[in-house]
């Protein structure tokens, strides 16, 4: 998953944005992801981050 | 392996809600009054074809006049398939229409000799269900112009192919509509409302690779990546979507999750959304949402303008 939005200053020297981190079910474990926000669809609510495969994702939110 | 219910009218010169009373071809063949899509005439020279009411096939039994499904080439079985005709052409023991299933001759229920030329030479009354055959006419009526009859049939087992063809003889024509419905495997889908007329090089090659549903709205394949690899390869510029139903994800291509329907996500419900491409051009993503609402039954209705 992606580590971005530590919290930490980067190189340039500034702070970035903290990201709430979520739980989701992936693969039958339970994965951290850093979230870049929520979208709700139809009757579900799904959170969005960057995959490990370098894709936008949205997965659905165990909220 | 989830399955999907396929269900379509074909209109030949006349629709569903049409009579076929009055759709006729003129003895020479030269025009056909006809309703709605092509009525279809038996030929050795094409008839009415000039003037774009009729397609003319060759005359005689066993000629097929459309696939309405193949699962063949990527083994996806179809099950439990029912059917109807309401024709409207000269007729005398033979079917006019009659649905093939994995290539074999015309559907042996429909056929002279067996149970359900019973039917036509009038050994049962019409409106007597033949349970042996599987088979039912409702009515048989002459009128001016031939005769008009509504067929019911059913078959309860597994095929691969469900053909359309012919059984009638020279300067003959057919019209009428043909109903199916029937259930088959699945998944996964591609999601992309195609023009049957104006892209059918594409549809035709959609079709092979994937198996295909009449409805136009999804095209059925065994392997969401090779799916994925073939869209690209077609349609780099459009917007579409493929299903992963093993994985429950849903790809996005010049898509973005504002795009998707709720309808679309209440009926798939994925786990997650892709995006592979992020929209370049919000108009081919909006056009995408427009056709794929305008194809689906079960749009809700809209809020009133206040």
């Amino acid at each position: 998953m992606s580590g971005k939005g530590t919290g930490k200053p980067d190189a340039s020297g500034k702070q970035s944005p903290v990201k709430k981190k979520v739980k989701i079910r992936k693969d039958k474990k339970w994965v951290e992801v850093d979230v870049d926000g929520e979208v709700k669809k139809g009757r579900f609510k799904y959170v969005k981050f960057v995959d490990d495969d370098g894709l936008d994702t949205y997965w659905i939110s165990p909220e | 392996m989830p399955f999907s219910t396929i269900q379509a009218h074909l209109a030949y010169g006349a629709d569903w809600r049409d009579p076929v009373t009055n759709k006729y071809c003129t003895s020479d063949l030269s025009n056909c009054i006809v309703g709605a899509g092509r009525a279809i005439v038996t030929a050795t020279s094409p008839g009415c074809e000039s003037n774009g009411t009729c397609s003319a096939v060759s005359p005689y039994c066993n000629t097929e006049i459309a696939v309405y499904y193949d699962g063949t080439g990527v083994n996806k079985s179809g099950f439990n398939i029912r059917w109807w005709y309401h024709i409207g052409a000269s007729f005398y023991k033979y079917p006019l229409f009659a649905l093939s299933l994995d290539g074999g001759r015309v559907d042996t229920f429909l056929t002279h000799g067996t149970p359900a030329s019973a039917y036509v030479l009038r050994l049962v009354d019409i409106n007597t269900y033949l349970p042996l055959s599987s088979l039912w006419f409702p009515y048989i009526k002459q009128y001016q112009y031939g005769t008009e009859y509504l067929a019911v049939a059913e078959y309860t087992g597994g095929f691969r192919k469900v053909s359309l063809y012919h059984c009638v003889d020279i300067n003959q024509w057919i019209i009428g509509v043909v109903g199916y419905l029937f259930t088959a495997e699945s998944s996964p889908s591609a999601i992309i409302p195609l023009d049957y007329y104006n892209e059918y090089v594409k549809y035709q090659e959609l079709r092979q690779a994937f198996a295909y549903s009449y409805s136009g709205l999804d095209q059925h394949g065994w392997n969401a990546d090779d799916m994925i690899r073939v869209l690209r390869e077609l349609f780099p510029n459009r917007a579409w979507a493929v299903f992963d139903d093993r994985q429950n994800i849903l790809y996005l291509y010049n898509l973005s999750p504002d795009y998707v329907p709720d309808w679309l996500i209440d009926k798939l419900a994925p786990t997650a959304m892709k995006v592979l491409k992020a929209p370049a051009d919000a108009a081919v993503a909006k056009a995408w949402l427009d056709l794929l609402n305008e194809r689906n039954a079960q749009i809700p209705p809209q809020a009133e303008l206040p």
